[in-house]
C-alpha cells in the first residue's frame, strides 16, 4: 500500500504544483500588463477636448471608409447610420453592408435614407458572396449602402473592404455606438506614424446603463444588471490593462471586431477576413502580424486607450454563455492555425508573448482551472493535499485577482475618469471582489463549452439576443 | 493532518512559515487592493469637486472673455481671480480665437495682456502636465511679442515632447516668426516616424517662403519621408519654380519620391508637366502609374489621353479606376474616350471603362 499511497500524492502534488504554477505565471502577466499599461497611459495622456483634437489631427487625417456589417437589423439601423453621420471626422465615408438579411434592413434604410441604385466600380481584391445591389443616399453622399448575398460578418466586411476606396477603413458592428470623435482619437497612429501603423485598435465600453439620445451615450453610468457590471469590469481588464499592454511592445493578437481601423493594402495583400471562422478580428490581426514579420517590414499595431466605442452587454446567463463560448472557439481556432509563430523566432515577441499568452490563457487556461476545480478538492477528499494549504493558495490567487481588477480600475481613473460618480468606482470595487466567486467559474465553463465546440468543429454563432439602443436605458437595464 | 497529508512536500519544518507567508501574502494584496481603492476613490471625491468648480470657471472666464469683447468697462476685472490659471485660460482662449477675428478679438487680447496673462503662458510652457504646456504654446500666438518669440523658439530648440515643440512651431508661425524651413525638416527627421501632423506646417511654411522649401527640396540628404512632404508642401504654394524640381522629382530612384512629385505635378496644373505624366503612366510601380493617371486628370490636358486609355488595361486595378477617373474629367474628349474604350475587345479596358461611364450616369 505505502508504495501507492506515495505514488498518489506525488500525483496529487504535481496536479497542484502544475495548477498553482499556471495560476501564478498567470497572475505574473497580468502584473507585467499593468505595468506596461499604466506606462503607456503616461507615456500618451488622453486628449480630453474634442475641439483640441480637431485643430491638430484634421488636417492631417487621411480619409477613412467605416465598414458596418448589418444582418437582420431592422429595428436599430436606422439610427446607428445617423449615429454614424454625425461623426466628427474631415473626410470619410459610410459602407452599409446588408449580408442578405432576412427582414426589413434594406428597405428601411432605403426609406430613411432615401436610396437610389449606384454603379460603383471597385475591385473584386478578397472572395465574398455576390453584391446583388450597390445603393447611395440621395442626401448624404457619404452613405453607401451594398445589398449582397449573405456570408456572415467576415464575408461582409471583405464585401465593404472590396467597395471602399479610402487608404484606412473602420471595422465596426452595426449596433455598437462610437463616440463622435472616435475616429479622429483612433487615427493618431496613422498620422503620428504613417509608414509603420498598419492597424489600431480602440478601447469597447458597455453601454448598458448609461444614457442614450440620438445614438450617443451623453451620460456614462454603471449599468444596473449584475451581469453587464461584472462584465464592465471584464472589459476594463481586458482592454485597458491587457490591449494596452500588448500594443505597447507590439505584440497586440486582437483587435475587437466591435472597432477597429485598419490600412486598407495591407489587409488586402492577406486575403481580408478569414471566412469559416467565428474569431476573424483575431485571425486578421495575427495574419497582418506574419505579413509584416515575414516580409521584414517595420510596423505597428497600435492601440487608443479612450472609449471610442460602446456596445451592448449580454443581460442573460444563456446569451452571454453563447456569446463566451464563441469567442473562446475563435482564440483556439486561430491559435491552432498559426500556433507555430508561438516557437518561430521570425515573429519576435508575437510567438512568445502573444501567441504565449494565448496559449497559456485560452488553451491552457480553462483546462488548468477546471482540474483545479475538480482535482484539488478530490485530493483533499481522498486526504491526499492539505486543506489549510488549499485554502492558502486559493486567497493568494483570489487576493491577487482582486489587485489586478483594482489596478485596472486605477489605470481608468487616474488617466480617462469616463465614470462620473465616486460611487461608481466603490461598486466596480466589490464587483472585482464578486466576481471571483461564482462568476470567474461560471465563465469557466462557458471557456470549456467553448472548447468542446472546437472539437466538434461546431461553426454556429448561436443567437446574439440584443435589446437595442433605442429603448430608454433603464428597460434596457431591468 | 493525516498520516498522508505528513507525506506530503508541504509537510516538514518549513510547512508552517510557508503557510503564514501565504496568508500574510493575501492579507497584504487585500490591504493593498483596498487602500489603492480607498485612495482613488477619496481621490475622486476631491477631483469631482474639482471639476465642478473648473467647468464653473471655464465658463465664468468665457463669459467674462464675451463681456470684454462687448466692451463692457469692469469685465477686466471679472478675469482676476483666474489671471494664475493659465491653462484655463490658454484653452478658453483657444475656444474663443476659432470663433472671432477683428476688433473684438485685439479687445480680448489687450485685456488679457493687461492681467500679464501672456507672462503666464510663457511660463506655464515650461511647467506642470503636457496637456496645459501644449494649450500654453497655442495659445501664445496670440500674444506677439518678443519675449513670446524668445519663449516659444526656447521651447521649439530644447523641449522634449516633440507634441510641445510642434505646437511652437505652430505658434511662431502664425506669428510671422517662423523657424526655418530646413530647421523644421531637421525636426521631422530627428523623430522616428513621419509624423503627418508635420504635413500642415510645411505647408504654411511653404507658402509663406516659397524659396526655402525649393532649396530644401535639392537637399539629397533628406529621408523619403521629408521629401514626399515637402514635395506635397510645393504644391500647395502653388509656385511654378517648384515645376523643374518636381519633374525631375519625377524620375527619381525612389518609387515613393517619384508618385508624390507626380501629386505635386497634379495639384500644380501646369501642362508642362505632361512628359513627365506620361512617363510616370508607365512606370514600373504601379503606385507611381496610379499617381501619374490621377494627376492626368487634374492637369486637364488632352495629349495625355490616349496614354490614360492605356492604363485602362492595367494589371492593377487602382491605376485602372484613376486613369477612367481622369478620363471622365477631360471633357468630352475623354469622355468619347472612355465611350470607345467601353466598347473595346478587351474585356478589362472595356470593364473600367463601361464602369466609370456608369457611375457618373454617362452610359
Amino acid at each position: 500500500m505505502e508504495p501507492v499511497l506515495h505514488a498518489l500524492v506525488g500525483f496529487a502534488e504535481l496536479i497542484a504544483l502544475f495548477v498553482i504554477g499556471t495560476g501564478l505565471l498567470q497572475n505574473l502577466i497580468y502584473l507585467i500588463q499593468l505595468g506596461l499599461a499604466g506606462a503607456a497611459l503616461i507615456e500618451a495622456p488622453s486628449t480630453p477636448q474634442a475641439g483640441v483634437l480637431w485643430r491638430r489631427y484634421a488636417e492631417a487625417s487621411p480619409p477613412i471608409t467605416l465598414l458596418a456589417p448589418a444582418y437582420n437589423e431592422a429595428l436599430t439601423i436606422v439610427e446607428s447610420v445617423r449615429s454614424l453621420l454625425s461623426l466628427h471626422y474631415p473626410n470619410f465615408e459610410i459602407i452599409v453592408i446588408n449580408d442578405g438579411s432576412k427582414d426589413e434592413t434594406l428597405a428601411v434604410l432605403t426609406k430613411a435614407f432615401d436610396l437610389k441604385p449606384i454603379q460603383r466600380h471597385f475591385e473584386l481584391a478578397i472572395a465574398h458572396q455576390p453584391i446583388r445591389g450597390v445603393y447611395q443616399a440621395r442626401h448624404q453622399p457619404r452613405l453607401i449602402v451594398v445589398d449582397k448575398e449573405n456570408g456572415g460578418k467576415a464575408d461582409a466586411l471583405n464585401a465593404g473592404i472590396n467597395v471602399s476606396r479610402a487608404p484606412i477603413f473602420c471595422s465596426m458592428d452595426a449596433d455598437s455606438l462610437l463616440e463622435p470623435d472616435a475616429l479622429l482619437r483612433a487615427v493618431r497612429p496613422f498620422v503620428e506614424d504613417p509608414e509603420r501603423t498598419v492597424a489600431v485598435g480602440g478601447t469597447v465600453r458597455i453601454a448598458n446603463g448609461c444614457r442614450i439620445e440620438s445614438g450617443q451615450v451623453v451620460e456614462v453610468r454603471t449599468p444596473r444588471n449584475p451581469l453587464a457590471l461584472l462584465q464592465t469590469v471584464e472589459y476594463l481588464r481586458a482592454f485597458l490593462m491587457a490591449r494596452l499592454a500588448w500594443s505597447r511592445i507590439n505584440a497586440l493578437t486582437i483587435i475587437s471586431g466591435a472597432f477597429g481601423l485598419f490600412r486598407r493594402a495591407n489587409v488586402v495583400e492577406v486575403g481580408g477576413y478569414t471566412h469559416g471562422t467565428v474569431g476573424e478580428d483575431m485571425e486578421l490581426v495575427v495574419k497582418l502580424h506574419k505579413l509584416m514579420r515575414e516580409k521584414k517590414r517595420p510596423y505597428r499595431i497600435g492601440f487608443v486607450p479612450e472609449p471610442v466605442c460602446w456596445t451592448e452587454a449580454p443581460e442573460s446567463l444563456a446569451v452571454l454563455g453563447r456569446q463566451r463560448s464563441r469567442w473562446h472557439r475563435g482564440a483556439l481556432e486561430t491559435f491552432e492555425r498559426h500556433w507555430k509563430v508561438m516557437l518561430n523566432p521570425r515573429y519576435g515577441r508575437v510567438g512568445p508573448v502573444g501567441f504565449g499568452y494565448i496559449f497559456l490563457v485560452d488553451v491552457l487556461g480553462p483546462i488548468v482551472e477546471a482540474l483545479g476545480y475538480l482535482l484539488i478538492p478530490a485530493f483533499w477528499l481522498l486526504g491526499l493535499l492539505s486543506l489549510d494549504y488549499l485554502l492558502a493558495f486559493l486567497a493568494v490567487s483570489f487576493t491577487f485577482g482582486v489587485v489586478i481588477s483594482v489596478g485596472a480600475l486605477a489605470l481608468e481613473e487616474s488617466e480617462l475618469r469616463r465614470f462620473p460618480r465616486a460611487r461608481d468606482l466603490v461598486l466596480l470595487t466589490v464587483v472585482a471582489v464578486l466576481e471571483n466567486f461564482g462568476y470567474r467559474q461560471l465563465n469557466n465553463l462557458w471557456r470549456l463549452r467553448g472548447l468542446w465546440q472546437y472539437l466538434r468543429r461546431s461553426q454556429s454563432w448561436g443567437t446574439m439576443t440584443r435589446k437595442g439602443f433605442a429603448q430608454p436605458a433603464e428597460s434596457t437595464t431591468r | 493532518m493525516t498520516d498522508a497529508r505528513s507525506a506530503s512536500a508541504w509537510a516538514g519544518g518549513s510547512e508552517v512559515s510557508l503557510l503564514y507567508g501565504l496568508w500574510l501574502s493575501s492579507l497584504v494584496l487585500s490591504a493593498l487592493a483596498l487602500g489603492w481603492m480607498a485612495g482613488l476613490v477619496i481621490a475622486r471625491m476631491t477631483r469631482e469637486k474639482d471639476i465642478t468648480r473648473r467647468e464653473a470657471d471655464r465658463r465664468a472666464v468665457l463669459n467674462a472673455f464675451l463681456a470684454i469683447m462687448s466692451g463692457a468697462g469692469d469685465a477686466t476685472a471679472q478675469l482676476s481671480p483666474y489671471q494664475r490659471r493659465a491653462c484655463l485660460i490658454a484653452e478658453a482662449l483657444l475656444e474663443a480665437m476659432a470663433l472671432i477675428r477683428g476688433p473684438e478679438r485685439e479687445r480680448l487680447i489687450r485685456a488679457l495682456e493687461s492681467l500679464n496673462i501672456d507672462d503666464r503662458l510663457r511660463s506655464r510652457m515650461f511647467t506642470h502636465d503636457p496637456v496645459g504646456r501644449i494649450a500654453s504654446a497655442e495659445a501664445l500666438s496670440a500674444f506677439p511679442s518678443e519675449r513670446t518669440v524668445e519663449a516659444l523658439h526656447r521651447v521649439w530648440r530644447r523641449g522634449r515632447d516633440p507634441a510641445l515643440r510642434l505646437a511652437a512651431i505652430r505658434s511662431l508661425i502664425e506669428l510671422d516668426q517662423a523657424p526655418t524651413f530646413v530647421g523644421v525638416l531637421r525636426e521631422l527627421e530627428r523623430r522616428a516616424a513621419d509624423s503627418l501632423t508635420f504635413l500642415p506646417v510645411l505647408r504654411l511654411l511653404a507658402e509663406r517662403h516659397p524659396e526655402d522649401a525649393l532649396a530644401a527640396f535639392q537637399d539629397r540628404s533628406l529621408s523619403v519621408g521629408a521629401l514626399v512632404m515637402v514635395a506635397s508642401a510645393l504644391a500647395s504654394t502653388g509656385d511654378y519654380r517648384a515645376l523643374p524640381l518636381l519633374i525631375e522629382g519625377a524620375a527619381d530612384t525612389r518609387g515613393e519620391v517619384r508618385a508624390a512629385c507626380l501629386r505635386a505635378l497634379g495639384v500644380l496644373g501646369h501642362p508642362a508637366a505632361e512628359v513627365a505624366l506620361s512617363a510616370g503612366m508607365f512606370d514600373s510601380e504601379w503606385e507611381v502609374r496610379a499617381a501619374a493617371s490621377e494627376a492626368a486628370g487634374r492637369i486637364g490636358s488632352t495629349a495625355v489621353i490616349s496614354d490614360l486609355v492605356r492604363r485602362l488595361e492595367d494589371p492593377v486595378w487602382w491605376v485602372r479606376f484613376r486613369a477612367a477617373e481622369s478620363l471622365a474629367l477631360l471633357g468630352d474628349k475623354g469622355v468619347r474616350s472612355l465611350q470607345v474604350a467601353a466598347t473595346a475587345p478587351v474585356d478589362i479596358m472595356r470593364r473600367a471603362a463601361s464602369l466609370a461611364l456608369a457611375e457618373r450616369g454617362l452610359a
